[in-house]
């Protein structure tokens, strides 16, 4: 899995902390996620997703394979 | 280092003190053997209390959070844990069963609660290390 997180949050400026407060959760969980380690609920994906405004599907790339 | 000092912390550190004092009151003041065993107990879980104490209040509040990653992590850990402890028993009940090893389980009950719970921890840590328990 790959994601746009990184990118999308430089867009808007915001920190790893300032994300992870935002949607209530640690900072360690946002690099998770943009290294696309960490398998999110359908619930923190909305959140971010809602944050950084964009689709879900515009923020996680799944491989095919 | 910037120490984070509020209620929890406070309240925490006090109870700890409290053990220590109570340990010290016990090992010094009351005569007969058994007090002084549990006192050198209660100022070692006091000393342990300040150091999580000072480590806890060394980080900030954020990062003690329990979001969705910590609690599917401590959940997998736990249910692997207990998986481990249950394949532990009955590799020690066939070793008990076969006579190779005069075992009893009270013998190994302490053995057993120490191979759960670091389990628990191990498996934490590695989790989170790899950043998802799935």
């Amino acid at each position: 899995m790959n994601t746009r997180i990184k990118e999308l949050r430089a867009r808007y400026n915001l920190t790893q902390e300032e994300l992870a407060k935002k949607v209530g959760v640690r900072r360690e969980t946002i690099v998770f996620l943009e290294k696309g380690k960490y398998n999110p609920s359908l619930k923190l994906a909305h959140d971010v997703a809602k944050v950084l405004e964009t689709a879900i599907e515009e923020l996680f790339i799944f491989d095919d394979d | 280092m910037k120490f984070r000092i509020d209620k929890d912390i406070l309240r925490f550190s006090g109870i700890a003190v409290l053990l220590i004092l109570a340990g010290i009151l016990m090992t010094s003041l009351l005569p007969g053997s058994t007090y002084p065993g549990i006192g050198s107990v209660l100022i070692i879980m006091g000393v342990i209390a300040i150091i999580i104490a000072i480590i806890t209040a060394a980080r900030p509040k954020e990062d003690l959070i329990q979001d969705e990653r910590s609690k599917r992590i401590k959940e997998t850990a736990g249910y692997h844990a207990f998986l481990i402890l249950l394949v532990t028993m009955s590799l020690v009940q066939l070793i008990a069963m076969f006579g190779r090893l005069n075992l009893d389980y009270r013998d190994v009950s302490t053995n057993l609660f120490l191979v759960g719970i670091w389990s628990w921890i191990i498996l934490k840590w590695y989790y989170n290390q790899r950043g998802d328990a799935r």
